[in-house]
């Protein structure tokens, strides 16, 4: 069963070698952004505050809020990469974090290496990669182009590949900023359906967007976030998933 | 809102806060074996680091070794000369000097940024830091496999004879490359921290270069000089290249080896259980 709790969880990220800069910065009030705070004498900045969150499984929680204001630090937060400054943060269950699916993606290594290299860094062993490199290749479309350099391929065609890679391995936990869309006109909806499946499969869903109207379909529970603390939290009554339309593009 | 117990979790429950020292430390350790156990990973991820460098190069990795080569074939007469010793006993010992002394430092200079450098890595809360020093020490290791091929001709033309000892050399190996990855990771911690680290590494490795007995031989120091010999590089050395040569290494070698080794993964462990939690903010 997956689960995931945060209690009174704040995130300070230090700000090093930027003091004198910042003190002229801090005159000017900021729209956007944590606050930026002077803990002991070093600058840093206070991207989020006191967050407390309880999802079970079949829980989907969507995040909105404004440029900086810790969305994707609090994604961060849950998928494991940022440890809380303060409060506690206690998960159970696999997480399949789709924060950065281009992240590890080597240029000089060809397709088939980097299914590779990026499984390894997310975890999965190898005897598990093996048995899904073609799998993986396929999805990807990219045929011959797999066993040239990465370097060669277009923007979207690497998209394609991490996209690939990194929504093969089902989790418990899903955890994505913004809905992906990648592709061409022709791999869209494959790609579609490709997040349709995981979405569906995952136990505990977790979405930051700016999209109003993605959240409000794809999610249960709401929280709104302004410098770095909950501003609103809400629940919202989500509909089933057939009547979901096919093409959600954020 | 209910609290979790941190021993029912079945993975990284990293919310620090105002938790007890034990407890951080319990979790340094976890977390330095979760990367430890993916031996996996960071074997393959390693072989991938020397392939993808020299994939567009001829001699790839053997560039470092054709320049080392020449090195010894300029430097080892020059000096047995100079040292007057029996050039058939100091080429050998240069050669392993060199090959191994190049392993020491490129590693702990390559840890320097390690860290630092992966904040992308990082930040995907897949990769712990133990997993990339493995991933770096084995890269390493894989170069150093390049370069000690040089010790193969030396041996046959001295001739250098296998002796029981010479299986001495792999415990010796072992420990070496232990030392390298917990000095890697302390190094690596306090770079993401301060980056002046690097650069201080950087001389200390080139003053210790000199102080480490890679070209000379302690045998020529006078007494007062061996403290020099406390120095644990110049055990590290003697514990890989003695029993290449033949002998087995000094109990003393092995006593000042195995005493860094505990000393730093002490120190490693409270330095990772100080600043884990932030290690990823400073990357």
């Amino acid at each position: 069963m997956a689960r995931i709790t945060l209690e009174q969880v704040g995130v300070d990220l230090p700000v090093l070698g930027h003091r004198a800069r910042l003190l002229k910065l801090s005159m000017l009030a900021s729209a956007t952004g944590g606050r930026i705070c002077r803990d002991a004498g070093s600058t840093c900045v206070r991207a989020l505050e006191e967050i407390s969150l309880d999802l079970v499984d079949g829980d989907r929680l969507g995040i909105s809020g404004p440029n900086g204001a810790g969305k994707t630090t609090l994604l961060r937060v849950i998928a494991g990469g940022y440890p809380p400054t303060r409060g506690r943060r206690s998960v159970v269950g696999r997480i399949a974090s789709l924060i950065e699916p281009g992240a590890g993606i080597e240029p000089e290594a060809t397709g088939w290496e980097n299914i590779t290299i990026r499984g390894l860094l997310m975890g999965i062993r190898r005897s598990e990669i093996r048995a899904a490199r073609r799998e993986i290749g396929e999805f990807s479309g990219l045929g011959d182009f797999l066993a040239l350099p990465v370097r060669t391929y277009s923007t979207g065609m690497a998209m394609r590949l991490a996209f690939a890679i990194a929504t093969h391995f089902p989790a418990e936990i899903l955890v994505l900023d913004e809905w992906l869309s990648v592709g061409d006109a022709e791999f869209r909806p494959q790609a579609e359906a490709r997040m349709r499946e995981l979405v569906d499969r995952t136990g505990i869903m977790v979405i930051a967007s700016h999209s109003a109207s993605l959240l409000d379909r794809e999610c249960d529970r709401r929280i709104e976030l302004a410098h770095g603390a909950v501003a609103r939290s809400w629940r919202v009554q989500r509909q089933p998933s057939a009547a979901r339309p096919s093409t959600a593009i954020a | 809102m209910s609290t979790l117990d941190p021993a029912d979790l079945d993975r990284d429950p990293s919310d620090l806060g105002e938790m007890p020292t034990s407890w951080r430390l319990r979790e340094a350790i976890a977390d330095w074996w979760a990367g430890t156990r993916r031996y996996e990973a960071w074997s393959t991820l390693a072989w991938f680091d020397v392939v993808l460098r020299y994939r567009r190069s001829m001699l790839g990795p053997w560039w470092i070794t054709l320049s080392m080569g020449l090195l010894l074939l300029g430097l080892g007469p020059l000096y047995s000369l100079l040292f007057d010793i029996p050039i058939r006993d100091y080429l050998p010992y240069v050669t392993l000097g060199i090959v191994v002394w190049s392993l020491i430092a490129s590693t702990l200079q390559d840890a320097c940024m390690a860290l630092a450098g992966a904040g992308t890595q990082l930040r995907q809360g897949t990769v712990p830091p133990s997993l990339i020093l493995w991933r770096l020490v084995t890269k390493h290791l894989i170069q150093f496999a390049h370069h000690a091929v040089l010790f193969v001709p030396v041996a046959i033309w001295a001739p250098v004879r296998p002796t029981a000892a010479t299986l001495l050399a792999i415990p010796g190996l072992l420990l070496v490359v232990a030392l390298l990855h917990v000095w890697g990771l302390i190094l690596a911690m306090a770079c993401a921290r301060y980056r002046d680290v690097a650069s201080a590494v950087a001389s200390v490795l080139q003053l210790l270069m000199f102080l480490t007995p890679v070209f000379w031989s302690p045998a020529s120091l006078p007494d007062r000089a061996r403290l020099v010999l406390l120095n644990p590089f110049a055990q590290m050395l003697e514990l890989i290249r003695s029993p290449l040569l033949g002998e087995a290494p000094s109990a003393f070698a092995w006593q000042i080896t195995i005493g860094a080794l505990v000393v730093s993964a002490a120190i490693a462990a409270i330095v990772s259980a100080a600043q884990r939690g932030r290690l990823v903010y400073w990357a």
